[in-house]
């Protein structure tokens, strides 16, 4: 499908309120780090923020990674 | 023997916690273990996508979030172990004042500072590729130097036209004063017609960046790690004179 039109995607797709709750930050081992709540009782790693380049070698944060919501602690 | 089988049943339990956390690291990254590296006096500050400042931008945007990085500069500013920061640049611009206030913040810390950018670094990038000590660019990137502006639509009312005309003063200030551009030719970079289509600025690549005096070098990750030592030990010499 195409559209022509000279309105921006998102007056045409707006974005829902649950893309916008479903990413969240939280802290983890005492990283900051970007999840996505998966609803099954897991959070789903996106992104870890840590400047500390040794931080993305550590298997814990890699992308991807499950961690349930026990183990973390929202800020 | 209910307690060994309780044992068991833990036994069990941790075994299969073992191989699914295997199954879901060759899933995610395709291998089994993952390199690990002693601590490291030098940290990455990585700024992607979009800088994100007043307005949340919708999810499907990359983006850089300021209040994530200011705390991450006071931190590193603060750390002892921590002696020198490379700032990883692929970005297509975003908020001036949330960018500004990044470039500030680079441009005011006392550990070295090298910049690299990569791939991008278009229109709030530039201040914040010129704020570290010492700028590098890959010969592939390309930085955007454009005027300020909301949509790109036309200005209808004069008193937005002059905060905006302010702003973009603040932002060439700023890099005239980081950099080794002069006024004139930054503003005449800036002003170009005819460069981008329908618009005016420029989009310079690589080497024509450090000709014109906004990066320092041509270069990547190599000589950014060789610089910013090279910067920590200068800094060190200089403490033991003091």
């Amino acid at each position: 499908m195409i559209l022509y039109t000279p309105l921006s995607e998102l007056d045409i797709f707006p974005i829902s309120e649950t893309d916008y709750t479903k990413l969240r930050s939280i802290s983890y081992k005492g990283k900051n780090i970007y999840v996505e709540n998966i609803s099954d009782g897991n959070y789903k790693i996106i992104q870890l923020i840590s400047t500390d380049p040794s931080d993305f070698l550590n298997e814990n944060y890699s992308p991807g990674t499950l961690i349930s919501y026990q183990d973390s602690n929202d800020i | 023997m209910e307690k060994s089988q309780v044992g068991k049943k833990q036994q069990n339990n941790e075994q299969k916690e073992q191989t699914s956390d295997l199954v879901h690291k060759i899933q995610q990254l395709g291998q089994t273990s993952v390199a690990e590296a002693p601590d490291t006096n030098i940290h990455v500050l990585s700024i992607i996508g979009q800088v994100e400042g007043h307005i949340q931008l919708p999810p499907q945007n990359k983006t850089t979030k300021y209040e994530h990085i200011l705390p991450q500069l006071i931190a590193i500013e603060q750390n002892p172990k921590i002696e020198g920061l490379i700032i990883l640049l692929n970005t297509v611009g975003g908020d001036v004042e949330a960018g500004l206030a990044l470039a500030e913040m680079i441009a005011s810390l006392s550990k070295p500072t090298v910049s690299i950018v990569l791939g991008g670094g278009h229109s709030i990038g530039v201040p914040i590729a010129v704020a570290a000590d010492y700028s590098y660019i890959v010969p592939t990137a390309t930085m955007t130097i454009h005027p300020v502006r909301l949509t790109g639509l036309v200005i209808g009312v004069p008193q937005t036209f002059e905060y905006l005309d302010k702003m973009q003063e603040r932002v060439i200030q700023f890099v005239v004063e980081h950099s080794g551009v002069k006024e004139d030719q930054f503003k005449e970079l800036m002003f170009a017609k005819g460069n981008l289509t329908r618009d005016i600025g420029t989009n310079i690549v690589g080497t024509e960046a450090v000709k014109h005096g906004l990066i320092d070098e041509v270069g990547g990750v190599k000589n950014a790690m060789e610089k910013v030592n090279q910067l920590i030990n200068m800094r060190k010499t200089q403490e033991v004179i003091q």
